[in-house]
């Protein structure tokens, strides 16, 4: 009977020292998502309680999860316009795991876009405090690939950059108006351990090229430990080319079109009776139309005789090959079909002309480079 | 009187033809008439030969058809003085509306001018006109046959003519798609003049052969 009583009483404080931890742990992951929820939601305060519970000696919280409620409380303070504050809360997030901020970096920029900034401070405050107990890491470098000359012809020819850190690092390239702080393009974070080229258009949203200029290149990167690249530059300038024109085409040659009127043989009796009607009439004219006492003693005249034979004879060429003119709907067909076809060859060639014009070719020129 | 109406005319052509040149036809053509003149006077024939030179244009603006023509040469005659050698110069300007492709009918004056050492004549020709183009069967070759008969003629100062008419049957050729044209034509006129005081009928024939080569401008 005791043995039994022994028996339930270790269960029941079993199964209780059991779901102490369990009840504990889920709402502190409650609580900082909340948390983070209500920053979104521009509710600093009560972002600030529940962080605040949670770094409570008693909420039982990790070292990661106190790492992350630092961190968001960090946010809080930027939101409060509280900079030293941020920083303070970065450091103290650094310090109870130095891994954890790093990765939630972009969420932390999200949540803020100084977070970053204020983060890296607090980094160095960090290491520097680190660096008289443990020994220094090994610099991350960084180093690219880019072309020195390069010409992008196409509207969707666009300039690669290869970052190469000296170890697996996460690289961000950002381009710039030389003269202007403000980034005009920021590629996607390129994850550490991948090495792939990053691909920038210097081309508008519409094709057109950005203005020619100099533009400035710098890539950043960070380690898994948190450890910054000394960020590298360099300036390229831009030219926009000419455009490559094709030339219009030719016109249609008269030879290529085939007569819409054509030339029929056909043998027609009027024309005979015409030609020997006005042969006979012209031969008859003289002494027809003429008086007789003027007439007298003429016993022919030979041009009277060449112009009627020449009209008779005419007229009878032009009965053996005579033609009459027919209209060919066929022939029209066709020759309509190649000015159409025409047609549509100058409008192809003005419409694609008029692209090259508004996207002409780009070259891009590494400033040093021999080429400029 | 002839000179004002030569000058309305050379106006109203020169008004015309630029008009004409740009929205119809201009034709203009030169040419030679190889000419042979007899006169009938009281019982007696004399003949005179020579060759006449001149051009003609013709405006065509829709139907209508203006044409201004001149010619000029000398006849010889035998160096008589009843047949001596005359000087000739005809000028005729004729308006017509084409009633078909092929026929125009109009109206046409003229004038004529004979200058021999006895003195100078001038004729005042004025009627009506019809001229007749049928296709021979080839492309730009026609038939001409045209007759004018100038009933309203007289000679200045002096008869009336009894009868007057003017005919020329010939071959037109145009070839396609060319500017040029040519003409081979045998023209015949007769012009019968009533008597005056003591002389009696005279009658005058003029025949022989045309040539003439010109150019169109214009559709």
């Amino acid at each position: 009977m005791r043995l039994r009583g022994l028996v339930v009483l270790s269960v029941v404080g079993g199964i209780a020292c059991a779901v102490r931890p369990a009840e504990a742990q889920v709402p502190v992951q409650r609580q900082l998502a909340a948390a983070r929820q209500h920053i979104v939601n521009l509710n600093a305060d009560s972002a600030a309680q529940l962080l605040q519970s949670v770094l409570d000696v008693t909420s039982g919280a990790s070292p990661n999860e106190r790492s992350w409620a630092y961190a968001l409380l960090a946010v809080v303070r930027l939101a409060e316009q509280n900079r030293n504050g941020a920083r303070m809360m970065f450091e103290q997030s650094l310090r109870a795991s130095p891994r954890l901020p790093v990765d939630s970096l972009a969420i932390l920029r999200d949540l803020d876009s100084e977070a970053e900034i204020v983060f890296q401070e607090a980094r160095v405050v960090v290491q520097g405090a680190a660096r008289g107990a443990v020994a220094p890491a090994a610099p991350l470098l960084l180093d690219y690939q880019v072309s020195r000359d390069t010409t992008l012809s196409g509207p969707q020819e666009r300039l690669t950059v290869t970052p190469l850190p000296t170890r697996p690092a996460r690289t961000v390239v950002t381009v710039r108006t030389a003269g202007d702080v403000s980034v005009l393009w920021r590629s996607d974070t390129l994850p550490a351990g991948v090495s792939r080229p990053i691909l920038w258009l210097p081309r508008g949203p519409d094709g057109r090229p950005l203005p020619d200029n100099v533009y400035v290149f710098d890539v950043t990167g960070i380690d898994d430990a948190g450890t910054l690249a000394t960020p590298v530059q360099w300036r390229m300038r831009l030219t926009a080319l000419p455009p490559v024109t094709q030339q219009p085409p030719r016109p249609l040659a008269e030879s290529a079109l085939l007569p819409e009127t054509l030339q029929v043989r056909q043998r027609s009796m009027v024309t005979l009776l015409a030609g020997a009607g006005l042969g006979v009439a012209t031969a008859l004219i003289p002494t027809a139309l003429g008086r007789a006492e003027v007439n007298k003693g003429l016993s022919g005249d030979g041009t009277v005789y060449v112009v009627a034979g020449s009209v008779t004879v005419a007229g009878l060429v032009g009965f053996l090959n005579g033609r009459r003119a027919e209209y060919s709907a066929a022939n029209t067909r066709h020759n309509d079909s190649l000015r159409s076809q025409y047609e549509e060859r100058v409008r192809a060639a003005n419409r694609a002309n008029e692209l090259a014009r508004r996207q002409p070719p780009i070259r891009l020129v590494r400033e040093g480079s021999p080429n400029r | 009187m002839r000179r004002a109406s030569a000058s309305l005319v050379l106006v109203v052509v020169a008004l015309l033809v630029p008009g004409a040149a740009s929205a119809q036809r201009l034709s203009l053509t030169g040419g030679g008439f190889n000419v042979q003149r007899r006169v009938f006077l009281q019982n007696s024939l004399v003949q005179q030969t020579g060759m006449w030179i001149g051009g003609s244009g013709t405006v065509r603006l829709g139907k209508l058809r203006i044409g201004l023509s001149g010619l000029m040469g000398t006849l010889k005659g035998d160096g008589s003085s009843s047949n001596p050698d005359v000087k000739v110069r005809a000028t005729a300007l004729t308006v017509g509306i084409a009633f078909a492709p092929a026929v125009t009918v109009g109206a046409q004056v003229e004038a004529r001018r004979f200058d021999a050492d006895a003195g100078i004549t001038a004729w005042r020709l004025i009627g009506g006109c019809l001229r007749f183009e049928p296709g021979l069967g080839i492309p730009g070759l026609r038939g001409l046959a045209d007759l004018a008969v100038l009933p309203a003629s007289s000679v200045s100062g002096g008869p009336s003519l009894k009868m007057a008419l003017e005919t020329t049957v010939g071959l037109t050729f145009s070839p396609p798609r060319s500017v040029l044209q040519a003409r081979l034509a045998y023209r015949f006129e007769r012009f019968d003049i009533g008597a005056q005081g003591l002389a009696g009928e005279r009658y005058e024939q003029f025949r022989g052969l045309m040539v003439e080569v010109g150019v169109r401008l214009g559709r």
